[in-house]
């Protein structure tokens, strides 16, 4: 019998996820305004930004606030290749990727030894780096100027005119980032990212090589990061430092944050809150930042785990097991696993 | 000699703001975000009472200093003391990002985006030293900054309550044992580096011009020095602050200045790696000191 509603609910989250998903791809046939299309493409670079930085700083636990940088290596990569060779967005946003993940294994590979907030510093500084390098390597970057033009992607004799296509190939590339970031959650690996940011020191004492771990999260994450940049890049075919600044940094660690550390949903959910948010507010468009900044002050203080947190929905799930197995008093467990005060 | 001058003067804006950022930190563990723009808000403020209300230098910079005290106060009481738990770094570094988003935009919509030329000290005026021309300005910032530091040193070493600071800092929990008001001491902290915030960017607007986007390269670089000497090192942030302000002032010289940006950002990372505790913590400058005394 348990097993029975264990597969059905198993499922009807199947369904659930598969109906979403359908009306998702169905979207652009009902909306037309490119308006609405543009900021569902923002969206889902922001869901893919917060997916990335989720695996080091949700489920690894190392803090990270330069993503921007890695967001911005694979933007110009990107456009470089695809101004100066000529090559196909399908090659070049995947080189990107790689090369950024490159520059992911050549900052992990010392600053992954270090803890805590020495982490948030350096990360900050090698995005400001990384900024400063981009303003000022006039040869190849074109400085604050920026990198103009890039041409619209091709496949075959078919090219991008509108923005449904584009909103169908980052629609793919968020398809992949999702399924790619729950197969790694769900893996060994996953599980030993997740035991080090429990206590670094007792994963290192089961047997796990936390520094190969963290950099190798880090090197994914970076690279991840890498293919949202060159879809930004091939998406505006124009890319200048202004888009990389450390307070893109902060906003998407913002949404990891928001939506709950270590949780894919969550992660998900962040974007979309934190995306919408501007575009909602941009009628006050002088008071937006100051809000969001507000925002940013309350919600951590209010909602310290975030709207879908991973953590707590696992303490839930614990309680209503125990409170089941009458190991715990029932009544001061609710019906969603929360402990009820002075039951 | 221009370029020594010049970066000792940098460098000591770069000390008072990782002197600043050290204090909150020893007592609290916490990185302050949020300084630079307190520092802004400063030099604005002072600006401020300077242009609109014709007040003079020193009692617009008094004011700003209330002003800044008032701000650091306010942030510690709402993005800090409300987390409740700081060991785990994700909730300030959120809050106080916020902050300072929140300060940069106070101080755009009130100010403007325009920045504002900053009078000098002494009207700007110039002395010959050894040939070079100096201006008196960026002497005074130099002695401004180095009496800052060793009157907090003394206050620190000498007096009952810089006892209590480094006990707070050493053993918070015990200390509270000991009978020491440790929420007082955090206090006390916090508004002493709106002071000098305050004071820091009084001396920098002129150069920088006053702006809400002023600190935005220096207070970056102010945690550079304050890595470079260790945090919550008092000493170290000094030679942390003059030692970057050299470097830049020289480097200057052969390399573009966006590029001498970035060197003191690799300058940071490489001692980050490899004295995570700052250059003071090499072992050659303290082979006899307890951990209490290092503050």
């Amino acid at each position: 019998m348990e097993h029975l509603a264990r597969f059905t609910l198993n499922y009807r989250n199947k369904a659930v996820s598969l109906v979403f998903m359908i009306l998702l791809a169905l979207i652009p046939l009902f909306i037309a305004n490119d308006y609405y299309i543009h900021v569902l493409i923002t969206l889902g670079l922001f869901i893919i930004l917060s997916l990335s930085l989720n695996l080091v700083s949700g489920y690894t636990g190392q803090l990270s606030i330069g993503h921007a940088a890695f967001y911005g290596i694979g933007a110009y990569v990107t456009a470089l290749l695809m101004l100066k060779l000529n090559l196909s967005f399908l090659v070049a946003i995947p080189i990107g990727g790689l090369v950024t993940a490159f520059f992911g294994l050549l900052l992990g590979l010392p600053t992954m030894r270090l803890a805590g907030d020495y982490l948030a510093i350096v990360t900050l500084g090698f995005g400001e780096i990384v900024r400063l390098v981009l303003l000022n390597w006039d040869k190849v970057t074109r400085g604050p100027m920026g990198l103009p033009g890039i041409p619209a992607p091709e496949l075959g004799s078919y090219v991008f005119m509108s923005k449904i296509p584009y909103y169908y190939t980052v629609f793919i590339i968020v398809l992949i980032t999702v399924a790619t970031m729950r197969r790694i959650v769900n893996s060994g690996f996953g599980l030993s990212l997740i035991a080090i940011s429990q206590d670094e020191l007792a994963a290192e004492a089961v047997g796990i090589n936390t520094l190969r771990c963290k950099i190798i999260s880090f090197i994914i994450s970076a690279f991840f990061a890498g293919i949202a940049g060159g879809f930004f890049a091939v998406y505006i075919s124009f890319v200048s430092p202004d888009s990389f600044t450390f307070m893109d940094s902060i906003m998407v660690l913002e949404m990891v944050v928001l939506g709950g550390l270590a949780s894919i949903p969550g992660s998900i959910i962040g974007a979309v809150v934190l995306g919408l948010i501007p575009e909602i507010l941009r009628f006050m468009a002088e008071y937006r930042m100051l809000i969001f900044g507000a925002l940013m002050v309350v919600i951590v203080i209010f909602k310290p785990d975030g709207f879908w947190s991973a953590k707590k929905r696992m303490r839930n799930a614990i309680m209503k097991d125990l409170a089941a197995r009458k190991m715990i008093d029932t009544k001061t467990v609710s019906p969603r696993g929360e402990y009820i005060e002075g039951a | 000699m221009q370029q020594l001058i010049f970066g000792l003067a940098n460098g000591s804006i770069y000390a008072l703001m990782a002197l600043a950022i050290g204090m909150v930190s020893s007592t609290t563990g916490i990185v302050n975000f949020a300084h630079a723009s307190v520092v802004m808000m400063g030099a604005m403020v002072s600006w401020w009472m300077m242009v609109i209300y014709g007040l003079s230098y020193i009692p617009a910079l008094f004011v700003a200093i209330a002003v800044s005290i008032v701000l650091n106060i306010v942030m510690y009481e709402t993005c800090v003391k409300k987390l409740g738990d700081l060991q785990d770094n994700v909730g300030w570094i959120i809050t106080l990002f916020g902050a300072s988003i929140i300060l940069d935009n106070i101080a755009r919509m009130l100010f403007g985006t325009e920045p504002q030329a900053f009078p000098y000290l002494f009207g700007g005026k110039m002395v010959t030293f050894f040939g070079a021309n100096i201006m008196l300005h960026e002497l005074m910032m130099i002695t401004i900054a180095v009496v800052i530091g060793v009157v907090y040193q003394t206050i620190i070493k000498k007096t009952r309550f810089g006892r209590a600071v480094r006990a707070v800092a050493f053993r918070p929990a015990t200390s509270e044992l000991m009978g020491i008001k440790s929420e007082k001491i955090i206090l006390s902290c916090f508004a002493m580096a709106g002071a000098v915030a305050a004071i820091g960017g009084a001396l920098i607007a002129p150069i920088t011009f006053a702006s809400y986007t002023m600190t935005y390269s220096i207070g970056l670089k102010g945690f550079a020095a304050a890595v470079l000497g260790g945090f919550g090192n008092t000493k170290g942030a000094f030679i942390g602050g003059f030692i970057l302000g050299l470097i830049e002032a020289f480097i200057s010289i052969f390399v573009p200045a966006g590029i001498k940006d970035s060197i003191s950002f690799v300058i940071m990372i490489i001692v980050i790696i490899f004295l995570p505790e700052g250059i003071m913590s090499a072992k050659f400058f303290n082979r006899n000191l307890s951990a209490a005394e290092k503050v």
